[in-house]
């Protein structure tokens, strides 16, 4: 619902201070790209490059490649994939395809950032220093929303806000 | 090589949103260049079909025919010497053709046989006329100084000839119109539904171009491009097919010497391809295309709307 694929049955959802359900098309897509969206099932594009999965939502905003790329080599060194740039995912591992994933999310600094199970498919390292993405992402003004099976990694971060969906219900423990 | 966007942004051609072979990419292609080639032929057919019919109603109503019957008491030659000065001496013909008994005979040689004298039988004597393009000819005037010196002699327009042929020929026409249409017809609902299967088959491309903040028109612009190309390639493979095609069965009528071919070929006149025709069927590339690139839009528009 919050990344807009869904209609409320019944209440209102605020997104950046407008209710989601009124806005129109041209609307809906400035929104989304305040939003950065890692799926669990990650939705690479098979037949692009590493790098231009990255780029992509640089790249469906019209903007030249040559403004971009320091920036996406950047952020695929800090993932650990600044040597597959020019690799296509099906020649990747889960873990390597999350980070691109995780990548892409993050290219256009959005506002507010929904991850799915980000760290599943990571070794516990790298779990660890994606966590520690989020909170300095956080801390730079970027909500994240981190959905997760996983208590322990809830636990590792107690000052976050948990939200427990549980008998039909949404439980916030501040 | 580097591609343009329709936003003006450039990335290299390997770097393409829609893969250039998606999963039935090379089917959508070979069914296209099929399509357009079908089309593309039933449209050559018909308008020679078109051609020749025209063709068939211009030579007979460009014929007028005079006949003598030979009659006791008249030299026929001296008739038919008479009948020829009269119409080359009328306004509007453009030549005059006396068939001598040779001819004559070469005419009846598949009902009576082969060394038959035919000097000797009362057969009617034919001139044959050409009227001139200006079509100045008054036919009352040539028929009526004709009886006037020759009683014997008849002028035929060949009406009744020409009005069965005229309803033979718009028959013909409307036929192969209408095999036109159905096969168009065919063409466009086959292409319409292989790409919106095409799409079905690239579907998650779009929901990540969606979901990576791209606009509904530069998603649907995207494949409408990506789907126009294809449709461009497979329409001109089946356009240059037919025109192939046709220089071929060419090329093969004109060194048989079978008496069939050359019979269908006067029949059906030549299926080359002139001018008209190359460019009806350079047309029909560029709508198969503009169609796929339409068909594509409004698939990708309506699925973008079911997923909001």
């Amino acid at each position: 619902m919050i990344l807009l694929s869904l209609k409320p049955t019944r209440g209102i959802i605020k997104l950046f201070g407008e209710p989601s359900y009124t806005l129109e098309s041209a609307k809906l897509t400035s929104f989304r790209r305040r939003v950065g969206v890692i799926f669990q099932d990650f939705r690479l594009l098979d037949h692009l490059s590493v790098f231009a999965n990255v780029a992509l939502p640089l790249t469906v905003q019209g903007r030249e490649e040559a403004g971009y790329r320091t920036e996406v080599m950047e952020l695929l060194h800090w993932v650990g994939l600044g040597d597959k740039a020019q690799a296509l995912p099906p020649t990747l591992s889960g873990g390597e395809k999350q980070r691109v994933a995780i990548a892409r999310a993050l290219i256009s600094r959005p506002e507010l950032l929904l991850a799915d199970e980000p760290t599943g498919n990571v070794d516990p390292a790298m779990a660890r220093r994606l966590l520690r993405l989020f909170v300095e992402l956080h801390k730079s003004g970027t909500s994240v929303i981190i959905a997760t099976h996983d208590l322990s990694l809830m636990d590792q971060y107690d000052h976050a806000r948990r939200l427990v969906l549980g008998e039909g219900r949404l439980h916030i423990y501040e | 090589m580097r591609i343009f966007t329709s936003t003006g942004t450039a990335r290299p051609a390997q770097e393409r949103l829609i893969p250039s072979r998606s999963l039935s990419g090379g089917s959508l292609l070979i069914l296209i260049a099929i399509m357009t080639f079908l089309t593309a032929f039933a449209i050559g057919a018909g308008l020679a079909v078109r051609a020749s019919v025209q063709n068939w109603a211009s030579d007979i109503t460009g014929e007028l025919t005079i006949q003598i019957k030979p009659q006791p008491g008249r030299d026929i030659e001296k008739d038919i010497e008479q009948a020829s000065r009269i119409a080359r001496a009328a306004e509007g013909i453009s030549e005059v053709r006396t068939l001598d008994l040779k001819a004559s005979a070469a005419l009846l040689e598949p009902w009576m046989g082969a060394g038959v004298d035919i000097a000797e039988l009362p057969i009617p004597r034919l001139i044959r006329l050409k009227r001139d393009a200006a079509g100045r000819l008054d036919e009352k005037a040539l028929r009526e100084a004709l009886v006037k010196m020759i009683p014997s002699a008849s002028l035929d327009d060949h009406q009744v000839w020409r009005g069965r042929l005229a309803a033979f020929g718009a028959y013909f026409e409307v036929s192969a119109l209408g095999v036109v249409i159905l096969v168009a017809l065919a063409m466009a609902i086959s292409i319409f539904f292989a790409v919106r299967a095409a799409i079905y088959s690239t579907r998650h491309i779009v929901d990540v171009l969606h979901f990576v903040g791209a606009s509904d028109a530069f998603i649907s612009r995207e494949f409408e491009r990506h789907f126009r190309l294809q449709g461009l390639i497979g329409g001109l493979a089946g356009a240059a097919s037919t025109l192939i095609l046709t220089a071929v069965a060419k090329l093969a009528s004109n060194w048989t010497t079978n008496e069939d071919a050359m019979q269908a070929q006067m029949f059906l006149g030549s299926l080359s391809p002139g001018y008209k025709e190359f460019v009806v069927i350079a047309a029909l590339a560029v709508l198969v295309s503009l169609l796929c690139g339409l068909v594509a839009k409004r698939a990708v528009r309506g699925y973008l709307h079911s997923i909001r």
